[in-house]
Formats: structure tokens, sequence, C-alpha cells
């Protein structure tokens, strides 16, 4: 039982290995143990034992599933018909919003007009009026051009030019 | 982390927690107290649970703080000094205790609060020193000196409690 004496001053000091430890305590759990090992015998009997012993039961507080109280069903109540409430004002005053406010709206000349044909027969008639005046302003500098075209001043020159030589020419002959 | 995550992840380390804060703390009703408040506060943070890699660790080192917290707040409640000695029963109290396996777990209880997590963790739980030097935030060459002195520690405990024995004895032949 040297083996068994190695053992033991190895797991004393701290330096046996697990397999060492297993193959002691298989030995002091067996029958066959030497009167000078006996000593030891309640040292593991006493592991075993605490390794027995059991956490007690937990118990875990149960979530609180209480009805609510009166006064706090009548906040809850109070506060959903004023939430109602509001909702109701809102939506009205959307409504109100709309009908002020129609989808189709054009202002002219300070006016709302909310009729789609009648205003783009206003713009067609607009921009009609428009093309007018841009066409008479147009016209003022398309009658300088033709003055211009008509006073001609080189052209005149040589047309000038030419009816001398011409007269020159008959003088001469 | 959902209901059924908790209970297969974190409730299943209830006994161990259990174990462990019976050892630091070394009162039942205490111990219970515990482990009811570290599987509370774990309950409400269980949505951040998730991003925790080692459960058993997490939970058993956080026991260890809770107790430890506990035991400095409380103020009936006071660390057994570490040079304190284990007076050996008299043949009376051994009949009173019953067996040697309860001597053992009071012998345990006088070591420091360290020693005896350690001892705990290592013989009891079976757990790897890697794991161990993990919940104690120490290096695993730490974990193994103080589980040495552990065990040594309660090696002569033993030895000086049964030649305290073998003289009650001789004196009463």
């Amino acid at each position: 039982m040297n083996d068994i004496d190695n053992l033991l001053e190895k797991y004393f000091n701290g330096v046996s290995s697990t397999e060492e430890e297993k193959r002691l305590k298989n030995y002091f759990e067996g029958r066959g143990i030497l009167p000078e090992h006996e000593i030891y015998r309640s040292v593991f009997a006493a592991f075993n034992t605490e390794k027995q012993i059991k956490a007690p039961v937990m118990t875990f507080p149960e979530k609180k599933t209480r009805r609510p109280a009166i006064t706090r069903r009548i906040i809850i109540l109070l506060a959903g018909s004023a939430a109602i409430g509001l909702l109701a004002v809102t939506f009205s005053n959307l409504q109100y919003a709309r009908s002020q406010h129609p989808e189709y709206m054009v202002i002219v000349n300070g006016k709302q007009v909310v009729n789609q044909h009648k205003a783009q027969q206003y713009a067609e008639h607009m921009f009609s009026e428009t093309d007018k005046i841009i066409e008479n302003s147009y016209q003022l500098f398309r009658e300088a051009a033709t003055i211009n075209q008509d006073l001609n001043a080189e052209k005149i020159l040589k047309e000038t030019d030419q009816k001398i030589e011409c007269i020159k020419t008959n003088y001469k002959q | 982390m959902n209901v059924r995550q908790f209970q297969y992840q974190i409730l299943c380390l209830s006994d161990k927690s259990y174990r462990m804060a019976l050892s630091i703390l070394k009162d039942e009703s205490s111990a219970k107290d515990a482990l009811q408040e570290l599987m509370m506060r774990l309950w409400e943070k269980r949505e951040q649970l998730d991003a925790i890699a080692n459960y058993q660790a997490f939970v058993l080192t956080s026991m260890r703080n809770l107790c430890l917290d506990m035991i400095r707040k409380s103020i009936h409640t006071h660390e057994i000094p570490a040079d304190t000695e284990y007076n050996a029963p008299n043949p009376h109290q051994q009949t009173e205790q019953a067996d040697m396996i309860n001597h053992i777990g009071s012998m345990i209880d006088t070591l420091p609060e360290m020693q005896r997590t350690i001892l705990r963790m290592k013989d009891v739980e079976e757990m790897e020193l890697e794991e161990i030097a993990q919940i104690m935030s120490m290096t695993e060459n730490a974990v193994t000196v103080n589980l040495s002195r552990a065990r040594k520690k309660l090696r002569d405990m033993i030895t000086n409690n049964r030649k305290k024995e073998n003289k009650v004895y001789e004196r009463y032949r």
C-alpha cells in the first residue's frame, strides 16, 4: 500500500491529479482500508456527505396580476374619455380645415377660385392677352427695322454714285 | 435569457451555490438567505446573462462575493481567525455529535475562508484548479498553495484529535 501513501502525500501537498484523487476516494469508500489509513476515511466520507447537501427549494415572487383599484380604474376611465374627446375635436377640426381649403384652389387677383375649368379658361384668356401685348410691343421694333432697312445710307450712296456715273457717261458722249 | 434557460443554466447550480454559502457563512439560515438573494438578483438581470461564457464560475463567484459582503455587513457574524485551533470535543461531546464525519465538517469550518472554500470546491464539488482560480480571482499556483495548506491543516487537526482521543481513552482505561 505504498502507492496509497504516495497518493496521500501528493494529495496533502495539493499536487495530486484528478485521476489520483478519484483513486483515493475509491480506496476510502471500499472495505480493504489498512489500519494506518483508517484515520483519513472520515475525511473522504465527510466530503461525500457534504456533497449530498441540497439547496432549499427556491421561491420566486409571482407577478402581481391584481385588479386595479377603484380610484385607479376611475383615472383610467377619465383618461380614456379625455383621449377620445381629444381625438374627436382634432378630427372635426381637420374636416373643417379641409372644407375651407379644398384640394383644388387658385387665387386670382386675391380671390379664391375652386372651379378648375373656370380657372383654366381664365388662364388661357390671360395668356392670349399676354401674347397680344408682346405682339404689339414687337411691332414697334419691326417698323424701326423696316425704316432702318429703307434708309440704308450705303445703298443710297451706291445708287447715287451709279446715277452720277451714268450722267457723266452721257455727258461725255 | 428566458425562463427555461435560467432554469437549466442558473438554477441547476443552486446546490453548489448553497453549499458554498453554507461553507462561508456557516449558518443554514444565512446560507438560504444568500441563495435566495443571489437567485433573485440573477433573475432580475437575466436579460444580461446571455453574454456570460462560464455560468458556474460566474454564479459561484457571485455567491462568494455576496457571502463575504454579508459577513462584512453583519455585526453579529464574525470570521473565525485563521490561527484558531480546533478544540477536540470530549467523549461526551463526541457521543452527542454522533460521528467523526461531523467533526471533519467542523474542522474544515475553522480554516480561513479562502482555504476552506478552495478545499470544498476541489474535494466536495470536484472542480478543476483552473475554474477555482477563476472563481477566486487568483492564479492556479496560488490555489494549489492554499489547497495544500488547507489539507495539511486538516490532516494535523485529525492527527491531533486522534492523539487526544487516545490520551482520554488511556486515562479512563
